[in-house]
């Protein structure tokens, strides 16, 4: 009997809704389609539903979300950085792509997007592959309805699944379908990857911001998972008043281990391995004789539980910390590991333990050996490594193998003395060819022979450990070590305090601010993340979010980004980066939310918002929680570092969401950004939210995704794409107000482009008036008298008064705007809302 | 594509008809001094992306507008960019003062997508530049970038 589709009727105070009507497809949806109306928290008001035609999506393919990323796509083109002019994707081929197609109909830019489609499927994948590892280490501990702990200060629970997927999760089990749905819209997103599928680029750069967006999920499944079943501490329990001290500091960088005790080093993301190191060794009360580190991830995660742990970098220095000896023992789990690992550690003579599939390095599966072989095999030199894939006996075998091979390191020397190798240098010049930054590691050498290792001592500050100089020396000289050699003074003292994470923003803080937002009295929400490891490492991101505290930006961070700008010296303070500031998500306070997987609290923050400020429903409601980030928040992502493939599709992620990024200073690396045309005025548009009216509205965001060459640049960069359509009038004077000091503070001049975003004199900064309306007038041509604005020049040239100019340029203040055509008033409700704004009441 | 010297450079500068100078954020002093020479032998705007333009700034120099490099590379991929001084688009980009890694990938996409002639000055070989100058050592790069901008 074939199925009849279903129907349902339900009522909103007084006004009937059809269920079906509300989605593409209600097969199999009703009841999550009528909680998610009904709900008295997260659901629909009567009067929105009267006002807009809604659509919803319920576990959707990327398609189903195309009304929102064909705006996007249509105002910000991808602009794509091809590596190479072949197409080598076949057996076909080669074909060269440059002016023409390749023999399966392909063009230079779709063979780019579908890379950027893999890459941003590559990157979900890790937080999805990560955040699978930890379901099942949890469902190996816990029941399937073991209840996933929101906090009594959360009253947005799981906000990436309940916008992208239509639910929140309570339990383990809703964890499964949320990942089951992601894990599914992956293979999905890479089957368009291949050879043979037709997808234009659009098509599939739609694909790649939903790839974004399931990153972000995976990383809001993994951190649940981890606060509720591995007890990483979280704000969402921990009342206002006690926030200002929260979390607990941890110590961070090398200097912060004592040597003399067994080190165990975690890396990656081994937070449950490494958690149970802790329980192992706290069981035999040895704990504060053993030092348990963490690398990348795990070191921040690993200091959500354990204050104890030290942080000893970001994950990309591992290789310093191998060639110091630093560990007695490393654990690799998944992630950010070198390819080179198991070669170094055997030159150290530093044991290996493999936890994962993701990064068994070709290592013997020893997980149903007993413990006590392994460790001999390991302690004795029989093995360099070994892959034990449970984690608890791999913990077990962590510590007893770093108490056997502490005594045996005592006292080694690593790194070999500068001067006799330093005098092999011909002064080729090869390792500066090699080195990503350019570092002038040769002329660093050469006063290295004549006795002076100065110049080395100061290559290793903007070092990032990869060691391509010693690949590239035709000498064999281990150039890096030398640098490492040069520094250990440096290196003696790199011990810091940081906050090591603490998930979510609570409630309360963000109510706290969020008005602030509604009405502008804030410039934006910064978030600084990525991988570290760029020239001037520690310096650079320590300095951009301490430049935006200074400047009253609420700034959040999370991976190792975090971890990094924890030595930056405010000098001013006299103190290190989380010394200086407060831990709450407040004016002057610098807000850790944790590891990479953290970046979907980052996420979180920004739909919360949405939902404090408009009311706007969540569940299944993606395009207009986007709709009104990209509209109205003044929110943005810098990316510090290279970018990994998890950073690409957490940049699309944040990007599809509406929220820009900026990336640097290796952005240009990026393979393909999202640049805006602010010349082509066509592209510039919003519709009157009450009359349906399309409007040209001013250039802004400029951008999505963009990079930048320096960290001023990031900075000035930043406050210009937090300009947002709809900001209300002190927004945007504040904005105007960051943007030009900053301007001026770098590049000592005006803006040219500040015009563009003038809709009033009303919104010119105050200390800044008089000089900005004098440029209007002489450079720009605008009339002007007295501090106002007597004809404003539009962009097609014609001038025209103040009123006249507000009617057709821009959108009014607290007009409500969108971009989305279905979101605009019905004629019905029209009427009701006007008289509604006019009683100064809620429109 | 191809690697030239200093020799080659001054010929193909003179030959350019419009030519661009883009001096980036790892420039130095020694650079900004050269380009702001050379920018007045050319009578030719410099582009100054990074932080460049509060070094040219400071010397004094006023032919340079503060620029972001991806938005020139962009404006190149368009056909009516009018160029930055209005005088219409580019035919050479003359870049002096960038990470190589970063400038590199940049110079594919306007090598692939405008095909517009670009120049690198640094004394790093620059594969996806059209004109990219010989490696040579610090001192060596020096003497040359001095003749180079006496010869123009």
């Amino acid at each position: 009997m074939s199925k009849v589709p279903e129907t349902r009727e339900i009522k909103v105070g007084k006004t009937t809704v059809k269920l079906e009507g509300l989605v593409r497809d209600a097969t199999g949806i009703m009841d999550i389609l009528e909680d998610s109306i009904t709900d008295p928290m997260l659901g629909w008001a009567e009067r929105r539903l009267q006002q807009i035609r809604v659509r919803l999506n319920f576990f959707p393919s990327a398609i189903e979300l195309r009304e929102w990323d064909q705006i996007l796509l249509g105002r910000y083109h991808p602009v794509y950085t091809p590596t190479s002019e072949m197409c080598t994707n076949c057996t076909i081929g080669p074909c060269n792509l440059v002016g023409s197609k390749g023999a399966c109909g392909i063009d230079m830019n779709t063979k780019m997007a579908k890379e950027s489609l893999l890459e941003s499927c590559k990157g979900a994948a890790i937080q999805l592959t990560h955040a699978r590892a930890l379901l099942k280490e949890a469902l190996k501990r816990y029941d399937r309805d073991k209840e996933i702990s929101h906090g009594k200060h959360v009253r947005y629970p799981s906000i990436n699944s309940c916008v992208l997927v239509g639910f929140e999760i309570y339990n383990l089990d809703d964890a499964d379908k949320s990942l089951a749905y992601a894990e599914q819209q992956l293979s999905e997103l890479l089957d368009s990857t291949t050879f043979g599928n037709v997808s234009d680029v659009m098509d599939l750069e739609e694909k790649a911001l939903h790839a974004g967006s399931l990153d972000l999920l995976g990383g809001e499944v993994a951190e649940l998972i981890k606060e509720s079943c591995f007890d990483l501490c979280s704000a969402s329990n921990i009342d206002l008043v006690d926030l200002g001290d929260f979390p607990h500091f941890i110590d961070q960088g090398v200097a912060s281990v004592d040597r003399t005790k067994p080190t165990i080093l975690f890396s990656g993301n081994s937070i449950v391995e490494a958690e149970e190191a802790v329980k192992y060794l706290k069981g035999k009360d040895l704990l504060d004789k053993v030092e348990v580190c963490g690398i990348g991830a795990v070191g921040l995660d690993l200091g959500r539980y354990y204050e104890g742990t030290k942080n000893v970098g970001t994950a990309l220095n591992i290789l310093k910390i191998i060639r110091i000896g630093l560990p007695d023992v490393l654990v690799v789990g998944d992630l950010c590991m070198n390819m080179n690992v198991l070669e170094e550690t055997k030159k150290v003579g530093i044991p290996v333990v493999a936890t994962t599939p993701t990064t068994s390095m070709g290592l013997k599966d020893r997980t149903d050996d007993d413990v006590k072989t392994i460790v001999s095999d390991l302690s004795e030199g029989k093995v360099e490594g070994v892959l034990v894939l449970d984690l608890i006996k791999a913990a077990e075998v962590a510590v007893e193998v770093a108490q056997k091979v502490c005594g045996k390191r005592s006292g080694k020397k690593y790194l070999p003395e500068i001067g006799k190798e330093a005098e092999k240098c011909i002064g080729c010049g090869r390792c500066v060819d090699a080195c990503p930054n350019d570092l002038m590691i040769s002329e660093a050498m050469g006063a290295a022979k004549s006795g002076n290792s100065e110049l080395l001592s100061e290559v290793y500050d903007s070092c990032i450990f990869c060691a391509k100089c010693e690949g590239a020396c035709s000498k064999e000289i281990p150039v890096m070590n030398l640098i490492l050699k040069s520094a250990e003074g440096k290196m003696d003292k790199e011990k810091y305090r940081m906050r090591p994470g603490r998930g979510t923003p609570a409630e309360l803080e963000f109510r706290d601010v969020a008005f602030a937002f509604g009405f502008g009295t804030v410039s934006g929400i910064v978030a600084i993340v990525g991988c570290s490891a760029y020239d001037g490492s520690s310096k650079d991101v320590g300095f951009i979010a301490n430049k935006l505290i200074e400047l009253n930006y609420l700034v959040l961070t999370a991976g190792c980004a975090a971890t990094d700008m924890a030595g930056y010296y405010n000098e001013f303070k006299e103190s290190h980066m989380y010394d200086a500031w407060g831990s709450l998500f407040q004016i002057e306070g610098l807000l850790n939310c944790g590891s990479c997987s953290a970046l979907s609290h980052i996420a979180r923050g920004f739909y919360k918002y949405t939902h404090v400020i408009a009311r706007t429903p969540m569940r299944g409601n993606f395009t207009e929680q986007a709709d009104y980030v990209f509209g109205k928040l003044p929110c943005a992502v810098i990316m510090w570092g290279p970018v990994s493939e998890h950073m690409y599709s957490a940049a699309a992620g944040f990007a599809r969401m509406g929220a820009t990024v900026v990336v640097g200073p290796h952005g240009a690396k990026f393979k393909r950004f999202l640049l805006g045309d602010r010349e082509s005025r066509e592209k510039w548009w919003c519709y009157d939210g009450f009359t349906g009216e399309k409007h040209e509205v001013e250039p802004c965001p400029p951008h999505l995704i963009v990079p930048v060459e320096t960290k001023e640049e990031a900075l000035v960069m930043v406050t210009r794409l937090l300009f947002r359509t709809n900001d209300f009038r002190d927004g945007r004077i504040s904005k105007f107000d960051s943007y030009i000091t900053m301007y001026e503070e770098y590049f000592k001049s005006i803006p040219e482009d500040f015009p563009l975003f003038v809709r009033a004199d009303a919104e010119l900064p105050w200390t800044k008036k008089h000089k900005l309306l004098r440029i209007l007038r002489e450079k720009y041509g605008w009339e002007t008298e007295k501090g106002m604005i007597k004809k404003a020049k539009h962009r097609d040239g014609r001038l025209m008064d103040p009123e006249q100019f507000a009617g057709e340029y821009g959108i009014r203040v607290g007009q409500y705007s969108t971009f989305i055509s279905r979101l605009v008033l019905n004629e019905d409700a029209r009427g009701t809302a006007l008289d509604e704004l006019k009683k100064g009441g809620e429109a | 594509m191809a690697a030239v010297s200093f020799k080659e450079i001054a010929g193909l500068i003179k030959e350019a008809k419009n030519p661009l100078i883009l001096t980036g954020a790892k420039s130095s002093d020694y650079v900004i001094e050269q380009m702001i020479k050379l920018s007045d032998s050319l009578n030719v705007q410099v582009a100054a992306t990074g932080n460049t333009i509060a070094d040219l700034l400071d010397k004094g120099f006023s032919r340079c507008s503060k620029e972001w490099l991806v938005e020139i590379v962009n404006n190149m991929l368009l056909s009516d960019w009018k160029g930055i001084d209005g005088k219409g688009k580019p035919d050479l980009l003359i870049f002096v003062g960038y990470l190589s890694g970063v400038l590199n990938q940049l110079l594919s996409t306007l090598k692939i997508y405008s095909g517009c002639k670009t120049l690198t000055l640094d004394n790093r070989y620059l594969s996806n530049a059209v004109y990219s100058l010989n490696p040579s050592s610090a001192k060596e790069w020096e003497n040359g970038m001095d003749k180079l901008v006496k010869e123009i």
